[in-house]
């Protein structure tokens, strides 16, 4: 990436996500206010805030799916720069990301879904469809699928799969793109609270064994302290909580949520 | 007990005269245009004996000429199978430079949904015309009259569909920074699928119908026999051309319809 210039790269960070000063505001209306945010490589951090609080629009701002206005965003020592878009490829390349709902392409086959976590790497036409891709991305993604547990579901369709499935598949997809970052908006709201479990458990593991960074937001305070090392609470956009999760239970969490 | 009529709601919303004037210029144009048109029930009447006539001179159907016939109804079917598939590639490509917030090249979004536009403002009888007087008589008129024709019906409905689908495994690919024209390749192509399958069976039914027109101004096919035995006063042969068009039309809409039903209703 011949075009990065020296402001673009952090050197010598332990930080994987680093957030300065970070803000935006809907129709007159500030969202998040100077929000300064550090992440470690290898920690495990949960979101936590009520409706409102800012949360979603402060992922949307880390995946640069939204503009801001103030503020500057690392992650993997790389500037968020949405002005550029060969820069913004490269920023969203080792960031894997989990909805809410899984967004799998209805009507592909599991594997053709898996497949496509290895476009941003990889921009081959082979890879749009599971036919058509070579034999070693084909045995990677099955390794992923094997990963979540839905190695013989290769050839399905997504359509008939259920909502903890889909969500493994999403799961599995990310697995796909190698990410040093995963980030998670509330991927288990849409489960029941079984399948939520299995899924979170899951996520854990894996991003645990291979050393991925996770950061995910929940509104479940015992995901929230059974899931992370270290808990952020944000509240009207503004971050009021930044704890270690063993200390989750000893605040006064109502009044973190009381209006 | 009283019945109150006083609280029931009006039976009609109030209107403005305006409102009911123009209903009358509506009727009033319809009452001459009629006169206009020649539309009378008297007339009708008076053409009854000549298409009794007609019609049993039509009758028995002349197969004398069925072999070159069947060669002639092959050739229509061969138009609107290469005119459709063609113009579907053409509309689908065309389509993805229309449809908003996809296309590769906004600036060229208005221009490829103008160019779509003019391609199906035009009736396919002026292109046939067009194409005969440019390119000469025969087939190779007739296959560019279907594909323009395709391209202008099937590239508004494959834009349309493009944008109205649900658009969340898109972003979720882009969020991961995968290229545009990869998404519409592996998000969007196999969610339009269906309504892709659905339009361009439509695609071929009407190309089938219009390609039998075309022979009539010189734009290959079936037409032109059907013209020349008219005119000729053949109607015997005109009866076998008609029943030959019958069943074509029939056996494209039946396989349409299969096609349909195991494709897109499961």
């Amino acid at each position: 990436m011949e075009k990065f210039t020296k402001s673009s790269i952090l050197r010598d960070s332990h930080e994987i996500l680093k957030v300065t000063n970070l803000s935006k505001s809907y129709k007159n209306k500030k969202v998040l206010r100077e929000i300064n945010l550090n992440v470690s490589y290898g920690e495990s951090v949960a979101l936590i805030g009520s409706n409102g609080s800012g949360k979603s629009t402060l992922i949307k701002c880390l995946l640069g799916l939204t503009n801001i206005e103030k503020g500057e965003i690392y992650t993997n020592q790389i500037r968020l720069n949405m002005k550029n878009n060969n820069l913004l490829k490269f920023y969203r390349r080792d960031i894997a990301f989990i909805w809410q709902t899984h967004n799998l392409v209805p009507r592909l086959s599991v594997l053709s879904n898996v497949i496509h976590g290895s476009l941003n790497s990889h921009p081959n036409p082979r890879l749009w469809y599971q036919a058509f891709a070579p034999s070693e991305i084909r045995s990677r993604a099955l390794n992923c699928l094997d990963q979540v547990g839905l190695k013989n579901f290769a050839k399905n369709n997504v359509n008939t799969l259920s909502g903890g499935e889909s969500q493994r598949v999403a799961i599995a997809r990310a697995l796909m793109q190698k990410p040093k970052l995963m980030i998670a908006d509330e991927p288990v709201a849409s489960l029941d609270p079984k399948v939520g479990i299995e899924v979170m458990n899951l996520l854990k593991d894996l991003t645990l064994k291979q050393g991925i960074t996770l950061f995910f937001t929940t509104h479940d305070l015992k995901h929230a302290e059974h899931y992370a090392n270290r808990v952020i609470g944000l509240k009207d956009g503004v971050i009021k909580i930044n704890i270690k999760s063993k200390e989750l239970n000893e605040l006064d969490v109502d009044e973190f949520y009381a209006a | 007990m009283k019945n109150n009529y006083r609280d029931l709601p009006p039976r009609w919303d109030k209107t403005n005269n305006l409102v009911y004037f123009s209903y009358l210029l509506v009727l009033l144009f319809f009452i001459w245009s009629s006169k206009q048109v020649g539309l009378s029930p008297l007339e009708l009447l008076k053409g009854v004996p000549y298409m009794i006539r007609l019609l049993s001179e039509m009758l028995p159907p002349n197969f004398s000429r069925i072999f070159p016939l069947l060669k002639s109804i092959l050739e229509t079917l061969q138009i609107a199978f290469v005119g459709t598939f063609v113009g579907i590639l053409g509309g689908f490509s065309l389509a993805i430079f229309a449809a908003k917030e996809l296309s590769p090249i906004p600036k060229l979004y208005k221009i490829s949904r103008g160019l779509i536009a003019f391609f199906r403002t035009i009736p396919d009888l002026i292109w046939a015309i067009f194409f005969v007087a440019t390119i000469g008589l025969g087939t190779s008129a007739g296959t560019l009259t279907i594909i323009v024709d395709t391209i202008g019906f099937s590239g508004r409905f494959f834009a349309e569909a493009m944008e109205e689908i649900e658009k969340k495994p898109q972003k979720a690919l882009e969020a991961i920074g995968i290229s545009k024209i990869a998404i519409i390749f592996c998000a969007v192509l196999p969610e339009v699928l269906p309504s892709f399958i659905n339009t361009s069976l439509f695609s071929l039914e009407k190309a089938v119908r219009s390609s039998v027109v075309l022979g009539l101004v010189g734009a290959g096919g079936i037409g032109i026999e059907l013209k020349v035995a008219m005119e000729m006063f053949n109607y015997d042969q005109a009866s076998t051309i008609l029943i030959l068009i019958f069943i074509l039309v029939i056996i494209v809409e039946q396989l349409s319809v299969n096609i349909r039903n195991k494709y897109i209703n499961n």
